[in-house]
C-alpha cells in the first residue's frame, strides 16, 4: 500500500516519471510509471518548485487506448484514488483525467519567433498563430475538450505566470502590429498657416439634406 | 484567399496567415463539434488539438 499518497486521496496531482509497462484493461489502458513523483496540482506554483512525493512505481489508468512513450520522461494530470487488484486487495493508484498542453514549448516558440532574423511582418504573423493556440488552450484550461478536459502545464512557470506572459506577448504583438499599420498609412501633408488639415478648397455644407456621398450611395 | 497570379508561390507570411486561419476554424469546429466542412489543413489541426498529449504525455512535446 502506498501510504504516502493516502493524504492525497481524491486530489488532483501531477505524476512525473517514466512509463515502463502498459496493459490493456477493457476500454482503458493501465500504465506503470517507475520512480514516480506525485506533485499536488497548484495553479500558483511551478512543478519544479513543488516538493513531490516519491513512489517506487505507480499505476495510472488512462480512459482510452492511448499511445504511450515508453521510458521517456512523462507527465500526467490525474486524480489519486483506490483501486482493487485481481486478488481483491486494495491499493492507491491514479486515474488520468486530462489532456495536456506543454506551455513551455509555446512560450519558447514565441520567444524565438520574436528574435529570429525574419521580417517583422512574418515574426508577428508567426507569433499571432502561436498566441492564438495558447490563448485558446488557456481559455479551455480545465474545461471539457471532447469529453476530456485539457490542462496547460509548465515545468518552470505556474499557470498564473503563463497567463501573465501570454498577456504580455499579446500586448507586444498588438503594439507592433499597430505600428506597422500606422507606418503603412499615407502621411498627412504639413499644415500651412491659415488652412486646416483634411479640408480642401471645396466648401463643406453642414445641412440636414443628403450629402453628395449619400446621393451617390443611393444611386 | 484569392490571389491574382495563381502560378506565383505564396509568401511565408501568406502561408502563416493560411495556417492561422486554419487553426481558428479548427478551434471553432472543436467547440461546435461539427467537423464535416473542414479542409485537410483544418482537419490536421483539429486532430492535433483533440489528441493533445495522450496521457501520460511526453514531457517535452505537444504531440
Amino acid at each position: 500500500m502506498r501510504e504516502q499518497l493516502r493524504d492525497l486521496e481524491g486530489q488532483l496531482v501531477y505524476v512525473l516519471g517514466r512509463p515502463t509497462g502498459a496493459k490493456t484493461s477493457g476500454e482503458n489502458r493501465d500504465v506503470c510509471i517507475k520512480n514516480a513523483t506525485v506533485v499536488p496540482w497548484d495553479a500558483d506554483a511551478a512543478i519544479v518548485d513543488s516538493e513531490g512525493i516519491k513512489c517506487d512505481h505507480l499505476w495510472i489508468r488512462a480512459h482510452s487506448q492511448t499511445r504511450t512513450s515508453m521510458y521517456q520522461n512523462s507527465i500526467v494530470v490525474s486524480r489519486v484514488g483506490f483501486y482493487t487488484r485481481k486478488d481483491g486487495s486494495l491499493d492507491i493508484g491514479c486515474q488520468s483525467i486530462a489532456r495536456l498542453y506543454n506551455a513551455d514549448i509555446s512560450l519558447s516558440r514565441l520567444n524565438s519567433a520574436m528574435r529570429q532574423r525574419i521580417s517583422q511582418q512574418e515574426a508577428l504573423t508567426r507569433s499571432a498563430g502561436i498566441l492564438l493556440e495558447i490563448d485558446y488552450i488557456l481559455k479551455s484550461h480545465g474545461k471539457m475538450f471532447e469529453g476530456n478536459p485539457v490542462y496547460a502545464y509548465s515545468e518552470y512557470l505556474s499557470i498564473t505566470d503563463i497567463k501573465k506572459q501570454v498577456e504580455q506577448f499579446q500586448k507586444t504583438v498588438n503594439l507592433l502590429q499597430a505600428r506597422i499599420f500606422l507606418d503603412s498609412v499615407p502621411k498627412a501633408s504639413k499644415p500651412e498657416p491659415g488652412s486646416a488639415l483634411f479640408l480642401d478648397r471645396k466648401p463643406v455644407y453642414l445641412s440636414p439634406f443628403a450629402s453628395s456621398v449619400d446621393r451617390l450611395l443611393e444611386g | 484567399m484569392s490571389r491574382q497570379n495563381p502560378t506565383k508561390p505564396i509568401t511565408e507570411v501568406e502561408w502563416l496567415l493560411v495556417q492561422n486561419n486554419a487553426k481558428t476554424r479548427a478551434f471553432a469546429a472543436i467547440e461546435s463539434g461539427d467537423d464535416k466542412r473542414l479542409t485537410a489543413l483544418e482537419r490536421a489541426y483539429y486532430v492535433k488539438f483533440l489528441n493533445l498529449a495522450s496521457p501520460p504525455g511526453h514531457l517535452k512535446t505537444n504531440a
